[in-house]
């Protein structure tokens, strides 16, 4: 990269740097990333020396490193999309209708929305089963049929919101239920903007019951062909980084499973007969940013970089908007503490930091009462306004990739991309990520370095302020509480649906799905006959759990 | 004669958060205590459970605001089976939440962050 004379002049700065390190300091250092990866403590252009100028490039132009968009925050600055969702759905849309005063915004100014489900909804249990009891709107928003979507989305603009559905593998039948609201009050789904989760392959990241991987592939394909058909601005898959994040995973596990997790999805996409360049420009990824500064900014870059040359030379895409990983940045909760929550901002802004850094296209920052409970307004304000101070007062949005050329941001950026790579060669030598998901190898990785994080928090060799450092008495801090009357109000209104429809037609209608399953058909027409009449999430989720099987994926 | 004592340890109800309570999981088996680990059971199952498996405590991690509701359930179950044992809950539990639970019945209470040494002090004190 630098010709020889320079390189002359920097090597002779470099022994003079090196004998001042030996006069004066009498130890080696031996710092790490956080996941591991050796730090230097001073970098140089003998550091990146090595790296194919090409790999770095320009923003926009392949491999994408420093933004999939030639021009980026100038122009479109990234979404401030806020996690939101608690009790009945008027109550949701209370804290919803709140953030946008806010300012929580999308890009361009349209509006954007991030929804969460309860437990119940995400796992398709309806609120009157008793397997729901004291799970129905207290983590999540409470849904089980197609008016608790008329009541949420009442009076957007559907064509020009963006609305994320947090959905876990019941995605669906929530985007079934989502359409048909929809075009009940006159947008149609040819015009829709949003995601579905569509992570079904993500069982592994914490125990939890779900369809086995293979099924839970050909789902997650069915889902993308309808929308590549039917749906041409839906966001189709959320490949879920953030999960393995705070499931105990390295930055190296985190964008290693997520890639195998999408080749996987991609492989299941292609078997049902559709071409990279149809579906794969409507995935995005959702990843952390936690708290090793300069590795996380370098992850986002070498996640780019990584995706661009996987979709170019495994899957041959031809489309650059295939090779656009698009980011959703969640900051790490696992990083915040319930002790001292204020330091929580600090944390929160750190990682916020570092997410705008790495070229996010969005972004959610969490509250700094996340180790409490959900958050307050207070807190879901704060979150916001710390966006907005970073957007509006730093001259961030003036430069892209502005640290691009660090020689420590380049030199991690390209280690990250190498043990990820070895990540995926690992997987692919055991038969692929659905194997590997069989056997069981993704669990157990994150179930080890779980255990080393914590390990380390425990003994004191990472430092975590206000806990095992610096720590103190304090007051308790003010905790939201989800109206517990959301569980009994739920139920009522299941009782009226369920009183009130046609139910021969409902039981038609959910055998229907079942032969759409048997027959191998396109599954989501079949569920949206099925919503469209009533038919409750639990009611539809119990045929799909009959005919695809249904386990529990994480056994250690 | 096999004289380790067996925790019932996990989550009650739908929460799948579990990377906390899988590594206090680990920390007790290698302090010498047997674990069998739930989870996604209501808490007549749990009680079931805790019966058929011969426990000698029960541990429960709670995270999405349930706890409340959740524990009194376990109560409920523990005392109409007449299963009189100590029972440990953790997790994100605010600590306005932490006396109330103990008046419930509850033995300790661990919020986030809590030292896992002492977790395990808790344990082979109810042992």
């Amino acid at each position: 990269m630098f010709d020889e004379e320079n390189k002359r002049k920097s090597h002779e700065a470099r022994q003079e740097w090196d004998s001042k390190v030996k006069q004066r300091y009498n130890q080696t250092l031996e710092f790490k990333t956080h996941s591991g990866l050796p730090l230097k403590p001073v970098y140089g252009p003998e550091d990146i020396d090595d790296i194919d100028i090409q790999d770095i490039g320009y923003p926009g132009v392949y491999p994408f490193t420093r933004s999939d968009y030639a021009l980026q925050y100038q122009f479109q600055e990234w979404k401030i999309q806020q996690i939101h969702g608690y009790g009945l759905p008027e109550d949701t849309r209370e804290r919803m209708d709140m953030l946008v005063k806010d300012g929580m915004t999308g890009y361009f100014g349209m509006p954007v929305f991030n929804l969460v489900l309860d437990l119940a909804a995400q796992d398709g249990i309806d609120p009157d089963d008793p397997k729901a009891f004291a799970n129905v709107g207290t983590c999540g928003m409470s849904f089980s049929h197609v008016h608790d979507f008329e009541i949420i989305t009442k009076g957007i603009d559907l064509h020009k919101a963006q609305f994320s559905l947090i959905t876990a593998d019941t995605c669906v039948v929530v985007l079934a239920a989502y359409i048909i609201a929809a075009e009940r009050q006159g947008f149609h789904r040819s015009k829709l903007r949003g995601n579905s989760m569509n992570w079904l392959l993500r069982g592994f990241t914490c125990g939890k019951e779900t369809f086995p991987p293979a099924p839970g592939a050909k789902i997650m394909a069915k889902l993308v062909k309808f929308c590549t058909e039917q749906m041409p601005y839906w966001n189709t898959t959320n490949i879920n980084a953030y999960l393995v994040r705070e499931a105990g995973g390295t930055a190296i596990d985190e964008v290693g499973f997520a890639l195998a997790w999408a080749i996987a999805t991609i492989e299941a996409c292609i078997a049902e007969g559709l071409n990279v360049d149809q579906f794969a420009r409507r995935f995005g990824f959702q990843i952390s940013t936690s708290m090793d500064f300069m590795e996380e900014i370098a992850k986002l870059r070498a996640l780019r970089r990584l995706w661009a040359k996987i979709l170019s030379k495994r899957f041959g895409a031809k489309d650059p908007r295939s090779m656009h990983a698009r980011m959703h940045v969640q900051t790490s909760g696992s990083a915040l503490t319930a002790q001292q929550p204020h330091n929580n901002i600090a944390r929160a802004a750190i990682q916020a930091l570092a997410a705008v850094l790495g070229g996010t296209n969005g972004l959610d920052v969490s509250c700094y009462d996340e180790a409490i409970g959900i958050p307050t307004e207070e807190a879901h304000r704060v979150a916001v306004r710390t966006q907005q101070i970073i957007m509006h007062e730093t001259n961030l949005h003036a430069v892209t990739d502005p640290l691009a050329g660090s020689y420590c941001l380049e030199r991690l950026t390209s280690q990250i991309e190498e043990e990820v790579m070895k990540v995926i060669d690992k997987i692919d030598g055991m038969g692929g990520f659905v194997k590997a998901l069989e056997n069981g190898y993704p669990q157990k990785v994150l179930a080890e370095h779980a255990a080393e994080r914590f390990d380390k928090i425990q003994n004191g060799e990472t430092i975590k302020v206000g806990v095992n450092k610096f720590a103190m008495e304090e007051e308790p801090s003010p905790v939201f509480r989800p109206d517990p009357k959301a569980e009994t109000e739920a139920v009522e209104r299941l009782r009226k649906l369920r009183a009130s429809r046609d139910n021969d037609k409902v039981k038609k209608r959910l055998e229907s799905i079942r032969d759409d399953i048997r027959s191998d058909g396109p599954l989501i027409p079949a569920i949206m006959e099925a919503v469209d009449v009533d038919a409750t999430l639990g009611e539809i989720w119990k045929i799909l759990k009959e005919e695809y099987g249904w386990i529990y994926l994480k056994n250690c | 004669m096999n004289d380790r004592k067996r925790i019932v340890m996990g989550k009650v109800g739908l929460d799948s958060h579990d990377v906390g309570v899988r590594y206090v999981s680990r920390k007790l088996m290698e302090n010498g205590f047997e674990v069998i680990f739930v989870q996604f059971y209501e808490p007549r199952e749990l009680i079931n459970i805790v019966i058929q498996e011969d426990a000698d405590i029960v541990g429960v991690s709670f995270m999405t605001g349930s706890h409340m509701r959740l524990v009194e359930g376990i109560i409920e179950e523990m005392k109409r089976h007449h299963v009189d044992l100590p029972l440990i809950v953790g997790g994100i539990i605010p600590v306005q939440d932490h006396e109330v639970l103990k008046s419930m019945g509850v033995r300790q209470v661990f919020a986030a962050g809590s030292a896992v040494d002492e977790i395990v002090e808790a344990f082979q004190r109810a042992a």
